[in-house]
């Protein structure tokens, strides 16, 4: 409302918007120009953190994987190596593999997500189909090997459910070649664009220095420069034996965070090459937990490569303790802090995912903006609020 | 009221009679059936994403499997469109929009619940901050699954137009 | 640098705060300092290149005490293997703490979150008056408090 002699007036954008929000943001605008925004968050408040303390460890993987939907596989495995490390278990070889094969078909396609949503929001309905219908290969992927679309529960502790399903390594590989040559449609199309060009560079610049003290996470981190990565910094699954780059941009605006997530996608490629040259034979449990299986059942899950849910696993008791754990996830890092205190759920669980870590980008990079760039913002930020809300 | 139309007398309130005879006709066969049947091929969702089903009806609506074969086609105004998708749990902050949404769209309006949250809360039953859509909404299909494929999308697409060619949802009130 | 000598090393800078350090295999180091002297300790963190937070947990032990653990590291390529654990307890009664936000400006919506959800005051923090996660009408007590019940599944659920 203007009221007289104010030039100020408030915007409230959302809930129900065409972008892939649920939550608001409230703008005071001056003319064309925002002077400052606030984003009005938990709408989808789950209280994911207040339930895991009344499930018990197991029932929690699928809990922990529904806040955000694109990008299951790194709360999954959050969650799952804190677990580990408080019964102190390591998983076995061909399991670590496994977990990252899955986890950069998770991170292909959780990108390929927030570039489709972004085309959406700067008006390319283009890129949005193209982005969506080339996921799809990757989640086919990702269904032959633990059953799932979206929601994998593939990782649990000591191992994976489930083992490399025969002829699956040539499968990936068409899929990666096909994704390699749209990449070349990708750039001509909508990289390369002139309107998409001017719409995004040198919008919402993040500085280094501004990146590092607010404590953004994940592929808008390394749009500003800073070359953080989990995988790099306290490695995990099977990540330390493969040849992987760290993507970053020096120029922090939202085509740099566009860019990032792009490479990254070349990334993630190489590194499915080589989980698939270079996974051993083995199994994908640990021997702990495979010796409670009953043998005629153990037999059987050998033959199919499958692990059920087996019944030892129902009450699942964890030694007191804390365990912090971290992955490298599509959007950025997932932090799972663990307090126990021996009994089958936990005492308290603390989930920071980074989408919440990345909310105060709307009101830090949206000061003196236009509002016609607001979108360009928030969908180069990949931000999905589910996640952010738990 | 007495109008001259063409020459002729007519008696009596003209605009009440046209709307009576307007809303006898499109109740009765075949205009009702017609009638029906372009509704049923005209969904058009409002952009209104409650939770993270989103991603699922998203996938819906492009390319592989393209709901709008079936006139489905998710848009942005309010004004312009008769379906809300409850997409997932609808937190009680999100409820209170879902309603102001609801409100706004014109009649005929349908409602499609999607996942087992919008059903009974699904895997968040007993969270507090949830409310149950069908409290505050009258939800005509529920689809289950958590998260529904976009083929059950599809099918709940398919099941909200036979129900409106059956003639059960679309009724238009004389005023 | 290996775990040990970053121990030593918060050891010296924290040297006379009452901290105290101790240190967890393979990376994480716990520094456990009064309320009081929270604010001077993180500043000195800070200045030893720690210089993010990445996650605040508070910890609700009913009748007992909260704690609050403020889980630092760096995106620097020396330190960024290391977590280091700011953890202070705070009396049942009086859930009060100064805010950190100065010093790290990135746990600006986690206190204001730990407010919304645990009831913990952030004292400096301006978010503290607002809601964050929870509907702007709720009223009642903090839900992520051990007295808050949910639900839970059995026969008479």
């Amino acid at each position: 409302m203007i009221s007289s002699g104010e030039r100020e007036l408030e915007l409230l954008i959302g809930p129900q918007h065409p972008a892939s929000g649920h939550m608001r943001l409230v703008a005071k605008v001056d003319g064309d120009v925002v002077v400052e925004l606030r984003p009005n968050i938990g709408y989808v408040h789950r209280s994911v953190e207040k339930l895991a303390e009344v499930k018990k460890y197991l029932q929690i993987i699928p809990l922990v994987e529904r806040p955000s939907l694109a990008d299951t596989t790194a709360n999954n495995l959050a969650y799952v190596m804190a677990l580990e490390k408080l019964l102190g278990i390591e998983p076995p070889e061909r399991a670590k593999y496994l977990r990252t094969l899955l986890a950069e078909i998770n991170r292909i396609h959780s990108h390929l997500y927030g570039l489709g949503i972004h085309g959406v929001m700067i008006g390319s309905s283009t890129a949005y189909m193209w982005c969506f219908g080339d996921r799809e290969p990757f989640l086919e992927l990702a269904q032959e090997l633990t059953g799932a679309r979206l929601t994998y529960s593939y990782i649990i502790p000591g191992g994976v459910r489930r083992d490399l399903p025969a002829g699956l390594g040539e499968r990936a590989e068409r899929v990666l070649r096909y994704m390699e040559n749209r990449m070349r449609d990708y750039f001509n199309l909508y990289f390369n664009n002139p309107v998409v060009r001017a719409r995004l560079e040198g919008v919402g610049v993040l500085s280094r220095h501004d990146a590092i003290n607010l404590g953004i996470t994940g592929p808008n981190l390394r749009a500003s420069g800073v070359a953080y990565d989990v995988r790099r910094a306290e490695p995990y699954a099977a990540y330390p034996e493969l040849e992987f780059d760290i993507v970053t941009e020096e120029a922090g605006d939202s085509f740099a965070r566009v860019m990032v997530r792009v490479r990254e996608i070349v990334e993630s490629m190489r590194i499915i090459r080589q989980v698939i040259r270079k996974i051993p034979e083995g199994p994908i449990l640990h021997e702990s937990y495979e010796k409670l299986i009953p043998p005629k059942l153990r037999e059987s899950m050998k033959q199919r490569g499958m692990v059920k849910f087996p019944s030892v696993f129902a009450n699942l008791r964890v030694p007191p303790g804390e365990a912090i754990s971290r992955v490298e996830g599509g959007r950025g890092e997932v932090v799972f802090h663990i307090v126990s205190d021996g009994k089958l759920s936990p005492y308290r669980m603390r989930m920071v995912t980074p989408s919440f870590r990345n909310v105060i980008l709307f009101e830090h990079l949206t000061r003196g903006v236009r509002v016609a760039d607001i979108p360009a913002i928030y969908g180069s930020l990949d931000y999905f609020p589910p996640e952010a809300d738990r | 009221m007495v109008c001259s139309l063409e020459g002729k007398l007519l008696v009596g309130n003209l605009e009440r009679s046209a709307r009576k005879a307007a809303a006898w006709l499109v109740e009765k066969r075949p205009v009702r059936d017609i009638r029906d049947w372009g509704i049923s091929f005209s969904l058009w969702p409002v952009h209104f994403t409650t939770a993270c089903c989103g991603a699922e009806f998203a996938a819906s609506a492009a390319p592989k499997y393209d709901a709008e074969r079936l006139g489905f086609l998710p848009f942005i105004g309010i004004r312009q469109c008769n379906l809300l998708f409850i997409e997932g749990t609808l937190s009680k902050k999100m409820a209170e929009a879902a309603i102001w949404v609801y409100e706004q769209m014109p009649e005929p309006k349908f409602v499609v619940g999607m996942g087992a949250c919008a059903i009974d809360g699904g895997i968040f039953w007993n969270s507090y901050n949830i409310v149950r859509p069908m409290d505050i909404l009258p939800v005509h299909v529920f689809i289950p699954g958590c998260p529904p494929r976009p083929e059950a999308v599809a099918q709940a697409i398919i099941m909200l137009q036979r129900k409106i060619r059956r003639g059960e949802l679309v009724r238009y009130e004389t005023r | 640098m290996r775990l040990d000598d970053l121990r030593k090393e918060i050891e010296e800078k924290l040297n006379g705060l009452g901290a105290e350090v101790s240190s967890k295999d393979p990376n994480l180091i716990e520094v456990r300092v009064g309320r009081d002297k929270l604010v001077e300790a993180a500043s000195k963190l800070r200045e030893m290149g720690l210089d993010h937070v990445k996650a605040v947990t508070g910890i609700d032990y009913p009748k007992e005490r909260f704690e609050v653990v403020y889980i630092t590291s760096s995106y620097s390529d020396s330190l960024s293997h290391f977590l280091v654990n700011l953890r202070v307890s705070l009396p049942y009664d009086d859930p009060r703490i100064p805010s950190l936000v100065r010093v790290w400006p990135s746990v600006l919506y986690q206190e204001q979150e730990e407010k919304d959800l645990l009831g913990i005051e952030f004292e400096g923090n301006p978010r503290m008056e607002e809601r964050l996660l929870l509907p702007d009408s709720y009223d009642g007590i903090p839900p992520l408090r051990k007295e808050f019940k949910v639900r839970v599944e059995g026969i008479d659920a």
